[in-house]
């Protein structure tokens, strides 16, 4: 895996840059063909900071150490690549919790819009990343994230402290 | 599962006049991936996708040369493959992967259709 210098002394020697063609992102190198490549984090939960692009093949072409590695031109284009695939829905606050059967039943509002899932087992479909991180998953693989419990307001967080 | 959904009516307005489906499925994401209704149909050797924030797709299936589905982290995509480009046909959440996994495979029977009448 290639370091922050590494991989900005790859961009600027070897990599001509990245460009989107017919809605897909495809990487240019002296000397090759241009190749597709797709963008993901390095760690989507715990730090979406690095940033890995790879090929068709799902091998690793390049790592960066995060957005400002790349040149400016192309940072909107690893910006806007990582938005369209990361789809993890923040949620800003708890509207209530329903319990019934011992399934929980949230209605939240997140980033994204308004939403209700159904959450089972709180102790395998809750990851706490840290103390006041957590992610969710419910019972059909969604996955809500809170990222700080504590910047929720007092009423969402004492739902969820009820909930969990 | 329904696969003869009705458009939303937040979404009649955009909806191509004459266009008949003979399947569809409505979804949960826009095209930003805010929760909100999406739309998908086919017929008539045309596949249509509707949802707000994009401009309705609108592709003959003919020229369609392969349709996937993108796992993407929280969500997939429906994708319509037209020679060298892409088009997201709707991002949906795991609550629709069943509806969306029969329409992707609709869709590419349709598709393969149109190519053998092509041929």
């Amino acid at each position: 895996m290639a370091g922050m210098n590494e991989t900005a002394t790859k961009f600027a020697t070897e990599v001509r840059g990245l460009g989107r063609r017919n809605g897909r992102l495809v990487l240019e190198r002296p000397g090759e063909k241009p190749s597709e490549v797709t963008v993901r984090y390095l760690r989507p939960l715990t730090a979406r900071t690095e940033i890995v692009l790879l090929d068709h093949d799902g091998h690793e072409v390049l790592t960066a150490a995060g957005v400002d590695a790349f040149p400016p031109e192309e940072r909107l284009l690893v910006t806007e690549a990582l938005r369209s695939r990361y789809l993890l829905p923040v949620i800003r606050k708890v509207q209530r919790i329903d319990v019934r059967f011992g399934i929980r039943y949230w209605w939240v509002e997140t980033d994204r819009g308004p939403r209700w899932f159904a959450l089972r087992e709180p102790g395998k479909n809750v990851s706490w990343i840290t103390a006041t991180h957590l992610v969710l998953r419910d019972t059909v693989g969604n996955r809500f994230e809170i990222p700080d419990l504590l910047a929720l307001d007092p009423r969402s967080r004492r739902w969820v402290g009820l909930s969990l | 599962m329904t696969l003869l959904a009705p458009v939303p009516d937040a979404l009649a307005s955009q909806y191509p006049p004459g266009f008949e489906p003979a399947v569809s499925v409505a979804g949960d994401l826009d095209a930003r991936g805010r929760f909100s209704p999406a739309w998908v149909g086919a017929g008539g050797g045309r596949v249509v996708a509707l949802a707000e924030g994009m401009d309705p797709v609108d592709l003959s299936l003919a020229a369609v040369t392969a349709i996937r589905v993108d796992e993407l982290f929280g969500a997939s995509a429906l994708v319509a493959v037209t020679g060298d480009a892409d088009h997201v046909l709707a991002l949906f959440s795991r609550n629709m992967v069943s509806e969306f996994a029969a329409l992707a495979r609709i869709l590419d029977d349709l598709r393969a259709e149109q190519s053998a009448w092509r041929e």
